[in-house]
């Protein structure tokens, strides 16, 4: 009896009665697997998008526009705005910013081009990969641009040579030097940043922004800053709209919103699929076992005792299973193997929290599975279950 | 010789003797073709809308180096230029089927989602002229009037749906202000459904801005549509670029085809853990028959009839499962649902519900195999001696 | 006029390994046609692994076994699984019953390998039930029926392919006296009236008195004969 009450005991009993068949252990381990690699694989997804849209979002961000949003690549916005901006009350840092769009090397290739004024856009914000010399040299010299590594990549461009960005139809183009790329997980991977000023000089629009960026002291200082920035400008040439780039990024997370909901139901549909193999085969096994079931609870079992048996049988299954398919898509995602081309040139990766969270979540799923099959060992009288009767 | 198989009506009666284990596999089997033809149809919803839109004869006439609406710009005294280039069709009025319109998304919410500080959807916003309806072939109102006056909108069928069943009369808000919708129309299950169609002045004003986006033409002869767009590109008295309509909407279709691969990935790995399911199940049919599939065998049947009436179980299972799977997924046919601002159907073919038959089937069949060959394999004298 | 069985220096061994164990050595024995023969023996003595030989569900090690004249130790699979079908009738201890058949389903089950109309089919298998007296219950499914009413639907399978030899393996092991009687006195009218040869492995002395001859085994060898 000592042998039963042991924590090692039993759980080498647990892992004998799982391997009673070897066959029916195995199936019902890959399916744990691939529903549980699913599942994580889903969560992953969802992980990247809504952290996408935080990453893009700080919580300190604040966003000016030109109230009449013409166009959002529209230079509209004064730039000496940039100065009472920052001399509101609560405002640490503000930069202008500016866009152009132009082709690379190859035909039909597209090059994004973010005007900014350099010294406030670096202390606006850290880029990613772009060291201390580089920030400098970008600085320092008026046709200086900061590439990100995707756009080096695909143009053959390296740190260094003078490029150009060209314009199409009668846009002209644009030549600048390389002094620095950016690194592919920063906002401004994908993008070029240029001085704001001379890319005024060759496409015109002198003195113009698209949008000012701002940072705040406070996240709770957003809101009320944004407001009391709009009501300064209300009746200037060009009335602003401001707003926290949190609700900005809760906009396009609505639009996503039904993509997200049915990834996460398909999820959840995957680990009812987990239920029900663990469940059917747990019962299996109990099934084949009445008589042993009865000799135990006539030994003094109670029922209790036998219920955990059954339901410790499941949750081990289901973690084993649930363990290495959670392993496996986090692998998968982290390796950077993942990539959704040309749609929205998403580079997918998941997270420890994610791996824990799927993990863990296979032992509730193997206990929920195990329950059915355990209550019913017990339902049985005992006279009955020694007969063998099935 | 007579029929070697055993027959079907063992195999049927047998599947439903094991209740449980059969209900357990036949919901796995559900679930994965459900999910697949779901998605599948979530492809083709979109798919449907970026065929759909655009009519073959009209060119999109757009700022030269703009890839699309948003970011193209065309000035006032390059309309009129656009709107009488030779070659335009005309409309009963004699006036050129050309629609002059202004594309801009903003952030639509309904009145009282706006008390509640809720996020709205980006929606496209299109300011229009009349013509709109004559070159954007399929539109028309379905409910109410057109506007008359600023503050008044039309709202398509699918953003109305999309929006939680908005008609005539509610109001919505964007762009600081607040509109009345004063008409529905739909447009063939083309992209504009999803849209917020204004009067053009209108939009100008709350923009503060006289540009337009883009130009919209029909063409009178179709045969020389080439000629026309090259002409109308080459112009030295506009500086545009010129699309045919459904090319500039087709690129709408790499979304679809994301779906598309996303479904027969999670069709599959979900029809793996009910491949898993079904075996365990079929195993353990076996392993309480072994005595009587001696049996039958002592009775004179070969070893391929004792298999295959295991694998026709299976398939069985498998079939059910399956056309249990497609009923449930025939209840989102027609299910609205918005990404990144297109709102469209979901759409269920026949032909995707014979594929996921199909996956439902191979499920059963791969599921089966293996203790099938067991069944088959299984020596007389030891089975007869079996518990 | 030969025997319908004919058995000499029959030897059946399994392999352990590199070691043989025999279980049945030269064995000799002559069954003639309507005789009732029951094989008895302790348990080991290779009474069943003789039952199984002649029922054409093993295959001798060494030695001839002809039935019918047909030496059917040299058939293949497939000639056996024929033959078998044909020619013998099995009656087990559990009576080895379809269960999501109905009695009648049952009994036609060996039929359904003949290249017979389903009209034929019917008629034979009410003819067999009618031998066991079990017409009214042919609806039913072994579940609903009593353990002799089961065993006696398998004897009417066993009966429906009018087979040359009927065996049968324990046929009362699980029966209550009175239903072991029942089914005793069956096989006894379809043997006397009938004609039907039977050979029964039992270790039931009363199942044993209702045979004809009684043929004892022991650690695979023919020890004793007794009418």
């Amino acid at each position: 009896m000592r042998r039963f009450t042991s924590g090692a005991g039993q759980l080498r009993m647990l892992l004998r009665q799982v391997l009673r068949s070897p066959r029916r252990a195995l199936l019902t381990f890959l399916g744990l697997v691939v529903a549980f690699f699913l599942f994580t694989s889903l969560e992953s997804v969802l992980y990247t998008l809504e952290g996408l849209l935080a990453q893009s979002a700080s919580e300190t961000g604040i966003f000016m526009r030109p109230r009449s949003r013409a166009s959002f690549f529209r230079a509209a916005l004064p730039i000496r705005y940039v100065e009472q901006v920052r001399d509101m009350d609560g405002v640490v840092e503000a930069s202008p910013a500016r866009f152009h769009f132009g082709a690379g090397v190859h035909e039909g290739s597209f090059v994004a081009v973010v005007g900014v004024d350099p010294p406030s856009y670096l202390r606006l914000r850290a880029l990613e990969g772009v060291s201390e010399i580089e920030a400098q040299a970008f600085r320092g010299d008026r046709r200086g641009a900061l590439v990100g590594a995707r756009i080096l990549a695909s143009n053959g461009w390296k740190v260094g040579d003078e490029v150009t960005v060209r314009g199409r139809g009668r846009v002209p183009d644009l030549s600048l030097r390389i002094v620095g790329d950016i690194g592919e997980g920063d906002r401004m991977g994908r993008a070029a940043l240029a001085h704001i000023d001379y890319l005024a000089q060759v496409m015109g629009g002198e003195g113009r922004a698209a949008f000012i960026q701002a940072r705040v002291a406070h996240p709770s200082l957003a809101l009320a800053i944004a407001r009391s920035l709009d009501e300064r400008f209300a009746n200037f040439a060009v009335p602003t709209r401001t707003r926290s780039e949190r609700s900005h990024a809760a906009g396009i997370l609505a639009n996503l919103s039904d993509v997200l909901v049915g990834l996460r139901t398909i999820g959840y549909l995957a680990l009812l699929i987990t239920v029900l193999v663990v469940g059917n085969a747990v019962a299996m096994g109990v099934r084949e076992r009445t008589m042993e079931i009865g000799t135990l609870r006539a030994l003094g079992f109670g029922r209790g005792r036998v219920v955990a048996l059954v339901v410790g049988e499941a949750m081990l299954l289901s973690l084993a299973g649930g363990l290495a398919g959670a392993l496996g898509a986090y692998a998968l995602f982290e390796s950077g193997w993942i990539e959704v081309p040309r749609m929205t040139d998403l580079r997918l990766h998941s997270d420890a929290s994610v791996l824990a969270r799927s993990a863990l979540l296979s032992l509730p799923v193997g206990a929920l599975a195990g329950l059915v099959p355990a209550f019913s060992a017990v339902r049985r009288p005992i006279s009955e279950a020694l007969h063998g009767a099935d | 010789m007579a029929q070697a198989t055993l027959p079907f009506a063992y195999a049927w009666r047998n599947v439903l003797a094991r209740k449980l284990s059969t209900a357990v596999t036949l919901l796995c089997v559900a679930v994965s073709v459900m999910v697949y033809v779901v998605m599948i149809s979530t492809a083709d919803g979109i798919e449907r809308v970026a065929v759909s839109s655009g009519h073959p004869h009209n060119l999109v006439v757009l700022s030269t180096g703009a890839n699309s609406a948003e970011s193209s710009r065309l000035a006032p005294p390059s309309i009129p230029v656009i709107r009488h280039f030779p070659g335009i069709a005309r409309g009963n009025n004699g006036e050129p089927l050309a629609s002059v319109e202004l594309l801009s998304a903003q952030e639509v919410r309904r009145v009282d989602a706006v008390e509640n500080d809720e996020a709205g959807r980006f929606t496209p916003i299109r300011g229009v002229t009349p013509s709109a309806f004559q070159v954007h072939s399929g539109s028309h109102l379905v409910a109410g009037r057109l506007p008359r006056e600023p503050g008044e909108i039309l709202i398509g069928r699918l953003l109305a749906r999309e929006l939680g069943g908005v008609g005539v009369g509610d109001s919505l808000s964007f762009a600081e202000r607040v509109h009345r919708v004063v008409g529905v129309f739909e447009a063939r299950g083309q992209i504009f459904e999803s849209e917020v169609w204004v009067e053009l002045a209108s939009l100008q004003a709350m923009l503060d801005q006289r540009d337009v986006s883009q130009v919209v033409i029909r063409v009178a002869d179709p045969s020389r549509l080439p000629e026309w767009k090259e002409a109308l590109s080459e112009s030295r008295r506009v500086q545009v670029d010129v699309r045919l309509e459904p090319d500039y909407y087709a690129d709408m279709g790499r979304g679809s085809r994301a779906f598309s691969y996303l479904g027969n990935l999670v069709g599959f790995l979900l029809g793996l853990g009910a491949i898993a399911a079904g075996m365990n199940s079929t195993y353990a049919a076996l392993s309480g028959r072994v005595r009587e599939m001696g049996t039958l065998r002592a009775l004179g049947f070969g070893r391929s009839s004792v298999g295959l009436t295991l694998l026709a179980e299976s398939c069985l299972i498998g079939g059910l499962g399956g056309l249990l799977g497609i009923l449930l997924a025939l209840f989102f046919d027609g299910f609205a649902m918005s990404l990144m601002g297109l709102a469209f159907e979901l759409r269920v073919r026949p032909a995707s519900l014979g594929e996921g038959l199909v996956l439902a089937l191979a499920i059963g069949l791969v599921g089966g195999l293996l203790p099938a060959r067991s069944a088959a394999r299984l020596e007389i004298v030891e089975a007869l001696r079996h518990a | 006029m030969t025997a319908l069985v004919e058995i000499s220096s029959l030897r059946k061994s399994y392999w352990r390994g590199e070691s043989e164990v025999p279980v049945l050595a030269d064995l000799d024995l002559r069954v003639e046609r309507g005789e009732f023969v029951a094989l008895m023996g302790p348990s080991g003595s290779g009474k069943s692994t003789l039952l199984n030989l002649i029922a054409g569900l093993d295959q001798p090690t060494e030695g001839s076994l002809r039935i019918a004249g047909h030496e059917i130790g040299s058939l293949g699979d497939r000639a056996l699984d024929r033959w078998r079908n044909r020619s013998i009738g099995f009656v087990f201890q559990f009576y080895n019953l379809v269960p999501v058949l109905s009695a009648f389903e049952n009994v036609e089950v060996p039929l359904l390998l003949w290249p017979i109309s389903r009209e034929e089919r019917t008629l034979r298998v009410a003819a067999a039930l009618r031998v066991v007296g079990l017409v009214e219950r042919m609806d039913h499914r072994p579940g609903e029926l009593s353990g002799g009413e089961q065993q006696r639907v398998a004897i009417a399978r066993a009966l429906v392919t009018d087979p040359l030899l009927v065996l049968a393996d324990e046929p009362t092991g699980d029966l209550d006296e009175r239903n072991a009687d029942e089914v005793l006195a069956l096989m006894q009218l379809l043997n006397r009236a009938g004609g039907k040869t039977f050979v029964m492995v039992t270790h039931d002395p009363r199942a044993a008195a209702q045979a004809g001859r009684i043929v004892r085994l022991e650690k695979g060898r023919l020890v004793d004969e007794a009418a």
